[in-house]
């Protein structure tokens, strides 16, 4: 195939990738999103939600704190804004129970610490404890990332003790509410809620008893909160941005790797052999050596027209100028501008008489203006 | 008829080479098929990990490297010519054997020069199952010389395309580029044209002509009444005529001027390369018409010396001879080459200096030198002329800068006559003319110092 078809062929090709790019975008599903109430995908909670409902908890997804203290209020995520969180903090302090996801959330108020290891394979552990009856008849958990955050001394309770003074699990009274932390939500997605006690410890968590209602507080919209534009970006156009983006590395490499060595050449000098003329030629312009110039142009037309017309080399310029405007039928002013030594005060005087030089000149020959160098 | 091709022995095991050689590179259909795979990523129903997919392409791609074979298992030949004129267009070919029993795609990026004009120096074959494969591309040449391509670098595919391995394979080979002979057709036109006076079919005296018997003959309207045979004539009882051809076996010296005078482009071809072809112009007629002819080649120094010969391996020896010289930036040696002419041809001959008339390399240089030769040998001195320092003598005026160049010409050119007149006072015959006209004039003055008897 030759480089002139491969060419042709990239923007078509770079076209309908950039299209199938747009289409997947548009109409990739939102269930994508993680931690999402409506997720079904393996880090959404719609899994967590049919559980719930299933036994009869009335689960309401709202950015809204509830209006009564005996519904329980999940926060997998925390991007809101500092209005929704004082609201909802003060709906705790009326005696409502907060659960709260995540290392990071000032709406626990708590110091978190990273799991380092996290992210390489589930691990399970054993939680053993109920503090307030929050937890329930739970055993163990399955997640990937222990994080945990640090205990403090007002505590009411912690679970799952991944150091000395740091749990995974938290309680702490607020006024007359409660807030649980837990160190990450990923206990409660799809794709770990059937293992261990996942699914148990939702339960007793997030809507202990039938009737009870939980109220999901979802992600705030675009531009409210912690949220940025990037967040509509779907998770499956980063993996899909890594993969390309590798695509690329590969893409460099292959044609990084030289294909044969480069050939050295000593060349032989390039000059052209009519420099010499051309330099010498801009040295007289640049020294302005009109005179110079114009006597060559001069002493050359005179020897041709000499010879042309069968007279003495060295005869008298005028007469010659006089002889070859007879002879040749050429303006005998055009002649002496050709053939006389005359002052010539500018260039615009040279270039007449070259001008006229080569006027003359083909007169002597017609049909050609080649110089007579034979 | 290309060599046989054969495997390479295999690099010393843990050497660069053999690493290189070994390591699989991506090719662009594996980026190709990571890219499909980012969009399917993106356009899966359900979510597919980024980690996973780029992992399971990339040990696509190691196990296609694992099995594409080893480059030195390929049987490789390379047929190269061993000579091309310059401008001429001549074929590069590429035999390849494939050890496997399964169809072998592989790639050859062959070190040929820039200066080849080779139509493709890298070359992408596939070959079929323990089969061979020939691929060619053509050469042609913009500049004289020997060219030693010593490597060939192949890259051998996986079967699935995905990775390559890739080695340099060690295949030296020689390539001499002759200079061109653009005035083969003038040379033939001038050697007919000197064959039929030769052979007296006009009876005209002309160049090649010559004054040696040859036979006799009835004498026909317009031979001259003085190469009538009255002898024969009388004996045959109608009028015969004496014929006569050149003389043979005269010697023709070609003195190559290598200096920086030569270098010059001329018609985008150096003042030497004008040089060269008007002197295979001129070992063609002479050669053929009987004559030796041989050749010293000089810059500083006398580079090279080809004897007199007439046999029809002459032009090739000179043409050899010639291919390597490229011009010296130094003064030109005259002074040397005539003694070392003089030394080598005592015999009469006809000196064909090949220079270039320059004002002050011929009044300091050649022509304190010429009378060396003058008194033993016919000497013709031969330059070409620069038409573009014509054009712009005779070119029209439009600026200042038109006419100072124009006076600046016409100054050289003057300074060329005078030169040439001098040299012409000095003894020497001077053939001073255009790039095309240079070797049917030098030719014509072969013929005409031949037809005088001047050798």
């Amino acid at each position: 195939m030759s480089a002139s078809r491969r060419s042709r062929r990239w923007p078509w090709l770079v076209a309908a990738a950039a299209s199938l790019v747009v289409v997947a975008v548009l109409s990739a599903p939102a269930s994508d999103v993680p931690y999402a109430p409506d997720g079904v995908g393996p880090d959404g909670l719609r899994g967590v939600v049919d559980l719930l409902r299933s036994v009869d908890v009335e689960v309401v997804v709202s950015l809204d704190p509830p209006g009564d203290a005996a519904t329980r209020v999940f926060v997998p995520v925390d991007r809101l804004g500092t209005d929704r969180r004082e609201a909802l903090l003060a709906w705790v302090r009326d005696g409502g129970t907060l659960i709260v996801a995540g290392t990071t959330s000032p709406l626990h108020d708590l110091v978190g610490v990273d799991d380092p290891l996290g992210g390489f394979g589930t691990t399970e552990r054993e939680l053993a404890c109920d503090p307030d009856g929050l937890v329930g008849p739970v055993e163990q958990v399955a997640q990937p990332a222990w994080n945990g955050l640090q205990v403090p001394a007002e505590a009411d309770g912690s679970c799952g003790e991944i150091d000395d003074g740091i749990a995974w699990l938290v309680v702490r009274s607020e006024d007359q509410g409660k807030i649980v932390a837990i160190g990450s939500p990923d206990v409660f997605v799809n794709a770990r809620l059937g293992r261990a006690d996942n699914a148990v410890l939702a339960a007793a968590l997030l809507g202990p008893a039938p009737g009870d209602r939980l109220v999901v507080v979802p992600r705030p919209p675009v531009g409210e909160g912690d949220t940025s534009l990037l967040d509509l970006v779907a998770p499956r156009v980063w993996q899909a941005g890594l993969v390309l983006l590798v695509a690329l590395l590969v893409g460099l490499i292959a044609r990084a790797r030289r294909f044969g060595p480069p050939v050295p050449e000593s060349l032989p000098p390039v000059l052209p052999a009519s420099e010499l003329a051309v330099s010498v030629g801009e040295l007289l312009q640049r020294a302005g050596d009109r005179d110079t110039a114009a006597r060559r142009l001069r002493a050359d037309a005179r020897r041709r027209t000499a010879r042309a017309l069968g007279l003495a080399v060295d005869l008298d310029a005028e007469d010659l100028a006089v002889l070859a405007a007879r002879r040749t039928g050429t303006d005998a002013r055009l002649t002496l501008t050709a053939l006389t030594d005359t002052p010539v005060p500018d260039d615009q005087t040279l270039v007449g008489i070259a001008r006229a030089v080569h006027v003359l000149g083909s007169r002597l020959t017609p049909g050609t203006g080649d110089h007579d160098l034979r | 008829m290309s060599d046989e091709p054969r495997p390479a022995a295999p690099p010393a095991r843990g050497t660069r080479r053999w690493w290189s050689a070994n390591i699989p590179v991506p090719t662009g259909r594996a980026a190709g098929l990571l890219a499909v795979a980012g969009l399917a990523v993106l356009a899966a129903p359900a979510p597919l990990p980024g980690v996973v997919v780029v992992g399971v392409v990339l040990l696509l791609v190691a196990v296609d490297g694992w099995r594409a074979p080893a480059p030195w298992r390929v049987g490789l030949a390379r047929d190269l010519p061993a000579v091309v004129p310059l401008d001429a267009t001549a074929s590069v070919g590429w035999t390849l054997r494939n050890p496997l029993d399964r169809a072998l795609r592989v790639a050859l990026a062959d070190e040929l020069a820039p200066s080849l004009g080779a139509s493709d120096r890298r070359v992408q074959i596939t070959v079929p199952p323990t089969g061979r494969v020939h691929a060619t591309a053509s050469l042609t040449p913009t500049r004289r010389g020997t060219f030693r391509p010593t490597a060939v670098t192949m890259r051998v595919e996986g079967p699935w395309g995905l990775a390559v391995r890739q080695a340099e394979r060690s295949l030296p080979g020689r390539l001499e580029v002759h200079p061109s002979f653009r005035s083969r057709e003038a040379a033939l036109l001038r050697l007919r044209r000197a064959r039929i006076l030769d052979q007296g079919l006009r009876s005209v005296r002309g160049r090649g002509g010559g004054t040696e018997f040859e036979a006799l003959r009835e004498y026909v309207q317009g031979d001259e009444v003085r190469h009538v045979d009255w002898a024969a004539t009388a004996r045959a009882g109608h009028p015969v005529v004496r014929t006569y051809r050149a003389e043979r076996n005269q010697r023709v010296v070609v003195l190559l001027d290598t200096g920086r005078v030569v270098a010059g482009l001329v018609d985008g071809v150096p003042r030497l390369d004008h040089g060269m072809d008007a002197t295979l112009a001129l070992a063609t007629v002479a050669t053929r018409l009987g004559d030796r002819i041989g050749m010293i080649a000089f810059g500083a120094r006398v580079q090279q010396v080809i004897a007199p010969r007439r046999d029809a391996g002459q032009l090739r020896r000179l043409s050899g001879a010639m291919h390597q010289l490229e011009p010296e930036l130094a003064e030109s040696g005259y002074r040397d080459a005539f003694r070392e002419t003089l030394a080598r041809f005592r015999r009469r001959a006809l000196l064909v200096v090949v220079t270039e008339l320059a004002a002050e390399a011929v009044q300091e240089t050649l022509l304190p030198a010429l009378p060396l030769v003058t008194r033993e040998h016919a000497v013709v001195v031969a330059s070409v002329r620069d038409p573009a320092v014509a054009a712009l003598c005779a070119g029209p005026v439009h600026r200042a800068g038109d006419a100072y160049r124009a006076a600046a010409a016409i100054a050289v050119h003057a300074e060329r006559e005078r030169a040439a007149a001098r040299l012409r006072g000095a003894g020497a015959v001077v053939v001073d003319a255009l790039p095309g006209q240079l070797p049917g004039d030098l030719v014509d003055v072969y013929l005409d110092v031949k037809a005088r008897g001047l050798l």
